[in-house]
C-alpha cells in the first residue's frame, strides 16, 4: 500500500504549476487537461504543494500504530459517552493484516471498543490475531455462488464463508452486510442462499447496502475507470421488499449501515 | 416548585398543528413589513406637553400616551391580544427619542428599496414623520451621545475597531424581568408596593424626592397598561356583539373577560396567565426600541397555572397547545426599523426574544416539564424567527427530552439552541456572584446573554474586531486598509526578534481599543439616564422598586456589560500564522507579510504567501498547536474587557458573538496573516473560520472547550452545519444526542447550534467549495464531504434534499 496523487478537475484552473514543479515529469497537460503519468510519479508531493487551488493532494500517507492511536485518543471522550470507538474499514483492513492487528491490540490496552469492516478474504492464521482484538466484525457476503463469486470479483467465496463459520464459532458478534448491485448480485436466489446461510450458520443481524455511487469521484482523482457507471441505484421500495427474505429466516434486518 | 421526577415522554403531548394556528401563521408570513407613525405623533404630543417635568415623568406619560391613543386591533382568530404597530399585522413603530437623523434621511428612498428590512412606507406615514423631525432636532440620545463623546473615542469608534450600533440610537432590552412576580400580585400588587414605598420616603431628603418623581413615573405606567388591556377588554366586547359564529362569539367574550382582569390582577388561569406574559412582552417593547426583551423560561412561569387548569378539567393539553402557538405567533408581529448600518449587523429583523425552556429548578432538580414539550411542538408548529427558542441542558436531563429536542432541530430552522448548564451556571456566579437558586434560574435573554432574574446586561457593549487588532500589532497601529494612524506605536514590526514581542504587541493595542471602547459605552450610557429612563421596564425589574431607581441608573439588583469579540478565528489563525510561518519555520519575512497583506496577495509571490498562510496550523481541527493561540487572544481580549467597571459600577463581561457584524467589520478589515482577503467577512462567533476545519465536528467541539468559556458570561455561539439527511432516521438522532452531551455536559461547552443545511446551501457549496470543507452528507448509512462528491452525484443529492423538505 502506498499513497496515490488525488487531482480534482473541478478544483483546477489549469494554472500549470505543478507541471512545472514535478521534478521527474510526471505530469503533462494534454487536450487541456491535466495528465499525470502515476508510472513515473514518486509521490513527492511537490506537485501538491506548489498549487493554489487544492487541486491535488496526496491519500493516504504511511503512520505507525502509535500515530493513529493518538489521533484515536482525541476523541475518547465521545466514545466514552456513545459507547462508539474504533472501526477498521475500506479499503481493507486485512490488506495490512498485520498493522490491523496490532492496532486493533493497542486499541483493546486502552480500553476502547474495536470493530472492523471486512471483505473476509483472509488466511485464518493472518485473521485470527485481529479478530482476537475485535469486538464486532462487519462482514461482507457479497454473493453465494462461488462460480459468479470468482468471476465478477476475482476470487472464489470458500475462504469468506469458512471464516464467517469460524467467526460466528469463536463467539464474535458479526453482523453480515451485502451490498445490493442490480444486476450483480440482487437476484432472489441470491440473497435466499444468503439468508440460509447466514440463519445456519447461527448469525443473527444483517444489513442491506444498497448500491450507490459515492466513490465515483474518487476513482477518477485517482486516475482509475469506474465500471459501474450504468447501475442504477436500487429504489427504496425494491430494497424494502429484499428485507423480506431476511426477516423470514428471523435474520435481524436493517437497511443501510 | 417542582419535585424532582423522572419525566417520560408521552406521544399525547406530540400534537399537530391546527387549522386556526396554520392560518394565522400564514396571515403573518404573507404580511409585508410596514412603517408606522402614530406611536412617534403620540410621543412628540406629549413631549411637547410635557417640556417643564423631569425625565421619569415625561417618559411615563408619554408611555400613557401611546397606550391610550394607539389603534388596538384584535386580529381573526386570534386568543392572545395586543398589538405593536396601528397599521398592520407587521408594523413598526418609530422612536423619535432615540434618533431620528437617519430616517431622515433614509425615510424618502433607502427604507424601501434597500437589499435588506425593507419597509412598505405609506404616503401618510411619510408626512407625519416629517411633520415631527423638526422638533426632535437636537434633543435625541444620539445627537446627545455624538456632542459629548470625546475626540479621541469619536476617532476610535468611527474608524470602526468596535461598534455599539443600534444601541447609541436606540433604548436597552437586555434584561430579565421579573414574569414570575406579575403573575403572582399583577400590577395591583406592584402598585401597592409603590405607594408602599411613598409613604415611607424622608421628604426632606433630596434623594427621595428624585425617588418620589420615579415612583409617581411607575404609577403612571402601571395604570397606562392596566387601561390598555381595558381597551382590548372593550374592543373584544364590541367585536363579540357583532360576531354571528357562536364559537368566535364566545372566544371575543372570554378574551374580554381575560383582558378585564389581567395583567391588573392576578391570573385565574392558565388563559390569562399567558395573556399577561404578552401584554408585559409587548408594552416593554412600545415603550422603547430596546433589542432582545426576552419573555424568558416561560414552561415554568406558567406551569403552575396549566398544572391546575388540567387537574380541575378546565384546560385540555390542545387547547393550551393553541394558546402558547397564539403567542408564538404573537412574538412574530413584533418588528422594528432600523437604519442601514444597524441592519447590516442585525440582518433580517431579529428581535431576539428568546424563551427558555428545560434545564433546572433553583433547588437543582430537572425541570423539564409537559410545557416543555408543548413549546417544542409550538415551535414545530410556527418555525419563524421568533421566538429566539432555546433549551437548556444539563447532566439530568432526561434522554427522550434530549431526543424531541434534537426532532425539532432537525427541521431546520436552527433552533432550539442548546445551552450547558454545567458551565452556565458557574460562569453566572464567577462574574455576578448572584446565590446559586438564582443562577440556576437563569434563562437566555436575546441571543444568547446568560441571565439570572434580576439582572441588566447591557448588551450590547460593541461589536469589537479582534481581529483587527492582531493586524495593528503587525502595522505599528496604522489602519491598514486607510494608511491612517489609529491605535498607538507598538514598533516598527520587522524589529520583532521574537514572537513574544508580536504578542506584546497585541496586548497593548488591545488595551487602548477596549478603553475607547469604554469611554464610548459610558457616554451613551450617561445620555440614556439623562433623556430616557426606562419606566415601564424598571417596575417589573427586581431591585428597581427596592432602591427607588430606574433600570438605566443601575436600579436592578445586578447588572453586567458585555464587550462581542467578533473576528477571533481569524485574529488567533493569524498569530499561529505568523508564529509558524515567520517565527518558527522563517519561511517569509515580517516584511514579506506586510507587503502581501498591503497588495491583497497580489501577483505572484503573493498568491505563494497566501497558500502558505493558509496552509498554517488553523483553529478548530483539535490541533493544540493552532488552538494555543485562540486561547491566547481570548484571554488578552478578556483580560482587557474585565479590568473594567461600567456606568453602575458593575463588571465589564465576555460575549463571543457576532451576529451579522462579520459583513461589515470584514469591509474594513485588510488581507488579514491567516490568509484571508481584504473586505472579506472576519470569522463568525466562536466558529472556525469558514472550510478551516477539516477533522468533522468532534475536532471543532474539542477545539472550543479549549477556550475558557467560564469567562464568557454572556454567552457564546458556536455553529455546527449537519445536512438534512445526516439526521435522518432514530440511530442518527440519538448519536447527535450524544454528540450534544458530549460537548455541554462532559466537555463543559455553553452552547451549540445546528444548521440543517437545507439544498439551496446545497448548491451554494457546488459553486463555492472552499468555502464548505467541513459540509458533512449523509448517503443512506454513509456520510461523504459533499465538496469531494461528482457533480451530478451533487445534484442528485440536492434533488434529494430538496425533496425531504417539509
Amino acid at each position: 500500500m502506498v499513497p496515490e496523487i488525488m487531482y480534482s478537475e473541478i478544483k483546477c484552473v489549469l494554472c500549470q504549476r505543478c507541471v512545472n514543479a514535478c521534478p521527474v515529469n510526471a505530469i503533462k497537460v494534454i487536450n487541456g487537461k491535466i495528465h499525470i503519468d502515476r508510472e513515473l510519479c514518486n509521490v513527492c508531493g511537490l506537485c501538491w504543494e506548489a498549487c493554489l487551488n487544492e487541486a491535488l493532494k496526496v491519500a493516504g500517507k504511511e503512520v505507525t500504530v502509535k500515530e493513529v492511536l493518538s489521533i484515536v485518543e482525541k476523541d475518547r471522550i465521545f466514545y466514552e459517552r456513545s459507547g462508539g470507538g474504533v472501526t477498521l474499514s475500506g479499503g481493507e483492513p486485512l490488506m495490512q493484516a498485520e498493522f490491523s492487528a496490532a492496532l486493533l491490540a493497542a486499541c483493546k490496552k486502552k480500553g476502547l471498543n474495536t470493530a472492523i469492516e471486512t471483505s473476509g478474504y483472509q488466511k485464518w492464521e493472518l485473521f485470527l490475531p485481529i479478530l482476537e482484538n475485535t469486538d464486532l466484525v462487519l462482514l461482507d457476503i457479497k454473493m453465494m455462488n462461488t462460480d459468479l463469486h470468482r468471476k465478477i470479483i476475482g476470487v472464489p467465496n470458500n475462504l469468506i464463508l469458512d471464516n464467517a463459520r469460524k467467526i460466528v464459532e469463536l463467539g464474535k458478534d458479526i453482523i453480515v452486510r451485502i451490498p445490493i448491485i442490480p444486476g450483480y448480485n440482487d437476484s432472489i436466489e441470491n440473497l435466499r442462499n444468503t439468508a440460509e446461510f447466514a440463519a445456519n450458520i447461527g448469525i443473527k443481524e444483517v444489513h442491506l447496502l444498497p448500491y450507490h455511487r459515492l466513490g465515483e469521484s474518487k476513482y477518477n482523482q485517482l486516475g482509475r475507470i469506474y465500471n459501474l457507471k450504468d447501475v442504477n441505484v436500487p429504489s427504496t421500495n425494491y430494497i424494502e421488499s429484499l428485507t423480506q427474505i431476511f426477516i423470514k429466516n428471523n435474520l435481524k434486518t436493517q437497511v443501510g449501515g | 416548585m417542582l419535585e424532582a421526577k423522572v419525566y417520560c415522554f408521552d406521544e399525547k403531548f406530540r400534537l399537530p398543528i391546527t387549522p386556526r394556528i396554520k392560518k394565522m401563521r400564514e396571515e403573518i408570513v404573507e404580511a409585508k413589513p410596514i412603517l408606522c407613525s402614530e406611536r412617534a405623533i403620540l410621543v412628540t404630543e406629549s413631549y411637547k406637553e410635557t417640556e417643564n417635568e423631569p425625565a421619569v415623568i415625561r417618559r411615563a406619560k408619554a408611555l400613557k400616551k401611546v397606550l391610550e391613543n394607539m389603534t388596538v386591533n384584535i386580529w381573526d382568530g386570534e386568543l392572545i391580544v395586543g398589538n405593536h404597530g396601528g397599521n398592520g399585522r407587521r408594523s413598526a413603530p418609530v422612536f423619535p427619542e432615540w434618533g431620528t437623523y437617519w430616517l431622515e434621511k433614509e425615510l424618502d428612498e433607502i427604507l424601501e428599496t434597500r437589499t435588506q428590512d425593507r419597509f412598505i412606507v405609506p404616503q401618510k406615514v411619510k408626512d407625519d414623520l416629517k411633520s415631527i423631525f423638526p422638533y426632535w432636532k437636537g434633543k435625541t440620545v444620539y445627537e446627545r451621545y455624538r456632542a459629548i463623546l470625546p475626540e479621541e473615542t469619536k476617532k476610535a469608534r468611527d474608524a470602526y475597531i468596535f461598534t455599539r450600533d443600534l444601541f447609541e440610537r436606540g433604548g436597552y432590552g437586555h434584561v430579565a424581568y421579573d414574569t414570575p412576580k406579575v403573575l403572582k400580585v399583577g400590577f395591583k400588587g406592584i402598585k401597592e408596593e409603590i405607594l408602599e414605598k411613598l409613604r415611607k420616603l424622608e421628604k426632606t431628603c433630596a434623594e427621595d424626592q428624585q425617588k418620589r418623581l420615579f415612583y409617581e413615573a411607575l404609577l403612571i405606567t402601571s395604570d397606562a397598561i392596566i387601561n390598555f388591556a381595558h381597551r382590548f377588554s372593550e374592543k373584544a366586547k364590541s367585536l363579540a356583539a357583532t360576531e354571528t359564529n357562536p364559537t368566535r362569539k364566545k372566544e371575543l367574550e372570554k378574551i374580554s373577560e381575560v383582558c378585564a382582569w389581567v395583567p391588573e390582577n392576578p391570573p385565574r388561569d392558565f388563559w390569562e396567565a399567558i395573556q399577561t406574559a404578552w401584554f408585559l412582552q409587548l408594552v416593554v417593547q412600545i415603550e422603547s426600541n430596546g433589542n432582545s426583551v426576552s419573555p424568558g423560561r416561560l414552561d415554568q412561569y406558567l406551569y403552575p397555572f396549566y398544572s391546575k387548569d388540567i387537574e380541575e378539567g378546565r384546560l385540555t393539553i390542545a387547547e393550551a397547545q393553541e394558546l402558547i402557538d397564539c403567542f408564538w405567533l404573537k412574538l412574530n408581529e413584533i418588528i422594528k426599523v432600523w437604519d442601514k448600518e444597524a441592519t447590516r449587523v442585525h440582518p433580517g429583523f431579529p428581535m431576539t426574544q428568546d424563551v427558555t425552556i428545560g434545564g433546572q429548578t433553583p433547588e437543582g432538580y430537572d425541570a423539564t416539564n409537559d410545557l416543555s414539550y408543548l413549546m417544542l411542538n409550538a415551535q414545530e408548529h410556527i418555525r419563524l424567527q421568533n421566538p429566539q427558542f432555546t433549551v437548556r441542558i444539563h447532566r439530568n436531563t432526561p434522554d427522550e427530552f434530549l431526543m424531541r429536542v434534537a426532532e425539532v432541530v432537525r427541521l431546520g430552522t436552527g433552533m432550539p439552541a442548546m445551552f450547558g448548564d454545567e458551565i452556565c451556571i458557574p460562569a453566572i456566579i464567577r462574574t455576578t456572584g448572584v446565590p446559586l437558586d438564582r443562577a440556576r434560574d437563569y434563562r437566555i435573554v436575546g441571543c444568547v446573554e446568560l441571565t439570572p432574574r434580576g439582572l441588566q446586561g447591557r448588551a450590547n457593549g460593541a461589536y469589537f474586531n479582534v481581529a483587527r487588532i492582531v493586524d495593528l500589532a503587525i502595522n505599528d497601529g496604522v489602519d491598514r486598509l486607510t494608511g491612517e494612524k489609529i491605535g498607538p506605536s507598538t514598533g516598527d514590526p520587522n524589529n520583532f526578534k521574537t514572537f513574544e514581542e508580536v504578542i506584546d504587541a497585541v496586548k497593548k493595542q488591545m488595551k487602548y481599543f477596549i478603553e475607547q471602547n469604554v469611554i464610548n459605552n459610558l457616554i451613551v450610557d450617561m445620555v440614556q439616564r439623562e433623556l430616557t429612563p426606562h419606566v415601564f421596564l424598571s417596575s417589573i425589574v427586581e431591585g428597581c422598586i427596592e432602591k427607588g431607581k430606574d433600570i438605566t441608573w443601575g436600579g436592578s439588583l445586578y447588572g453586567v456589560t458585555p464587550i462581542q469579540c467578533a473576528g477571533m478565528a481569524t485574529a488567533a489563525d493569524s498569530l499561529a500564522a505568523i508564529k509558524k510561518v515567520i517565527f518558527d519555520d522563517k519561511k517569509i519575512t515580517m516584511a514579506e507579510l506586510n507587503e502581501a497583506l498591503d497588495s491583497d496577495f497580489e501577483g505572484e509571490k503573493g498568491e505563494q504567501i497566501r497558500k502558505i498562510l493558509l496552509n498554517a496550523p488553523k483553529y478548530g481541527n483539535d490541533d493544540d498547536e493552532a488552538d494555543r493561540w485562540v486561547r491566547e487572544i481570548t484571554n488578552i481580549f478578556f483580560d482587557e474587557v474585565e479590568s473594567h467597571k461600567d456606568i453602575d459600577g458593575r463588571p465589564y463581561t465576555n460575549f463571543i458573538l457576532t451576529l451579522g457584524s462579520t459583513v461589515p467589520h470584514g469591509w474594513r478589515t485588510g488581507a488579514t496573516a491567516d490568509g484571508r482577503k481584504a473586505k472579506t467577512p472576519v470569522s463568525d462567533s466562536m466558529s472556525p473560520t469558514n472550510g478551516a476545519d477539516k477533522n468533522g465536528p468532534t475536532a471543532v467541539l474539542k477545539s472550543a472547550s479549549k477556550i475558557d468559556q467560564i469567562r464568557i458570561m454572556q454567552g457564546n455561539v458556536l455553529n455546527l452545519k449537519f445536512s438534512r439527511t445526516a439526521l435522518e432516521g432514530d440511530m442518527a438522532l440519538r448519536k447527535f444526542v450524544q454528540l450534544v452531551r458530549t460537548y455541554l455536559v462532559d466537555l463543559k461547552g455553553m452552547e451549540l447550534q445546528v444548521n440543517v443545511v437545507d439544498a439551496a446551501t446545497l448548491r451554494d457549496a457546488q459553486r463555492h467549495p472552499e468555502k464548505y470543507q467541513d459540509l458533512i452528507i449523509r448517503v443512506a448509512g454513509y456520510s461523504a464531504r459533499f465538496i469531494e462528491l461528482a457533480k451530478e452525484l451533487q445534484d442528485d443529492l440536492i434533488a434529494r434534499t430538496e425533496h425531504s423538505m417539509i
